[in-house]
């Protein structure tokens, strides 16, 4: 039976309905619905599909494939009872297919499901704020040398 | 000898060395931000000094406008931290950091940026901070969106009108934040000198988005949606997933604050709205 935890790289919260995750590595941030964020919860590398199930009161066709979902971008890995990975989900996290820069939004009907995804906006890379271009007012346009 | 200023970011003490022209320069930059430090330089005076060599006679066209497409990156280097960016260059160790870069003070802007998630605060947010007391309100959005405006229509009110560093008391506990007492998790804003504001600080109570409209009314937002639109205006520390982490729950906590879509109209009658009670 396969097993399922969060990966050691990310972070999360829960913000009223909805679970909010940050993928430290890839720099990414996801939205969960309320169902995708049962799920979420449920994760402790000891459970697999059946049991979530259960718990969440989901249909195991759908916890399977919103898992799959998951482990496609990198935010959870699986481990089987054939596999030893030391207790240490790190060691088996796939890597996330390259990251979109665009946000995507998905809104499905019923859960559970991923809402958005967005990349990070990096102070090493932040557009826009006036804050960071030179000369933007009387003050700095001054010479303060005449 | 090199000259030395004294800057204060919120609760960051640095202390500026350069040459006279760009302490000059630093002194005209940041404003009621800058003390004189007295020829002070006592380690235990300042959290960082920063030693500036400025290079040339002043920055060329070709790095201005590199500097506006993007800002210097921080990278971890054998214990310190690499700075590297179009128009500037540095190492930081320890409480020490050598920059190098042209004739000017906006290199120094945005290493700035990084050294207040490094050594102080959570995360830096795109944003204005109007004040009553010690209890504060952040205004946020996009560049355009009214941030200065509000700081002409509310001298008084508006400390800074562009960028908010945000910590929380417990920034430096070693404590996990969700076993934090919620007190203890309550972010507290930082006026920041981008561009003239005057220093302070107070606990965040409320956070309005801004909008231009006909008349001032504001319109409450949920958590989830107040995050969505916070984290993008959020400075994110990608360098580091320490700081990343402690960004995101300062973010996280914010967004439960109460939120609002405020709409307002260049006057200054946006201040009863603005600072209105949550129940009101």
């Amino acid at each position: 039976m396969d097993r399922f935890d969060r990966c050691k790289h990310t972070a999360w919260r829960r913000i009223v309905d909805q679970t909010v995750i940050i993928d430290l590595e890839g720099h990414m941030t996801y939205a969960l619905d309320s169902s995708g964020g049962d799920i979420w919860h449920a994760l402790d590398g000891t459970k697999g599909v059946a049991e979530i199930a259960g718990l969440t009161d989901l249909r195991p066709a759908k916890v399977d494939a919103f898992l799959s979902e998951l482990e496609k971008r990198g935010l959870i890995v699986r481990s089987s009872d054939d596999v030893s990975t030391d207790g240490d989900p790190s060691l088996s996290a796939p890597r996330p297919s390259p990251a979109s820069e665009e946000p995507s939004r998905n809104t499905p009907q019923e859960g559970p499901a991923i809402l958005w995804s967005e990349k990070l906006r990096s102070a090493a890379a932040s557009p826009g704020s006036c804050a960071f271009l030179p000369a933007q007012n009387a003050l700095c346009n001054a010479n303060p040398f005449s | 000898m090199p000259a030395t200023l004294g800057l204060s970011l919120g609760p960051l003490r640095l202390l500026l060395e350069g040459s006279e022209q760009w302490i000059v320069l630093a002194r005209h930059r940041y404003g009621s931000f800058a003390f004189e430090s007295s020829g002070a330089t006592d380690e235990e005076a300042f959290d960082v000094r920063i030693r500036y060599r400025a290079l040339g006679n002043g920055p060329s066209t070709a790095q201005i406008e590199a500097a506006r497409a993007t800002t210097p990156n921080l990278s971890p280097d054998g214990g310190g931290w690499l700075v590297q960016g179009p128009c500037l260059t540095g190492r930081l160790e320890g409480r020490l950091l050598h920059l190098e870069g042209p004739l000017a003070t906006f290199p120094l802007d945005s290493a700035l940026v990084a050294l207040w998630s490094l050594f102080e605060g959570d995360v830096i947010l795109h944003g204005a901070l109007a004040v009553e007391g010690d209890l504060g309100w952040l205004c946020t959005g996009p560049s355009g969106v009214g941030k200065s405006t509000l700081a002409r229509l509310l001298p008084e009110r508006v400390l800074c009108d562009e960028l908010v560093g945000l910590g929380t008391p417990a920034t430096t506990s070693s404590a996990p934040f969700e076993k934090l007492p919620k007190s203890r998790r309550s972010p507290v804003a930082h006026s920041l000198p981008f561009y003239p504001g005057r220093p302070g600080k107070a606990e965040v109570v409320g956070v309005h988005f801004l909008e231009h409209g006909s008349r001032p009314e504001r319109h409450r937002l949920s958590p989830s949606e107040a995050f969505a639109r916070l984290r993008e205006q959020a400075f994110w520390p990608c360098w580091s997933e320490s700081n990343l982490e402690r960004a995101f729950s300062c973010l996280a906590e914010l967004a439960t604050k109460p939120c609002w879509r405020l709409v307002f109209r260049p006057d200054p009658d946006v201040w009863p709205v603005l600072s209105a009670p949550e129940a009101a």
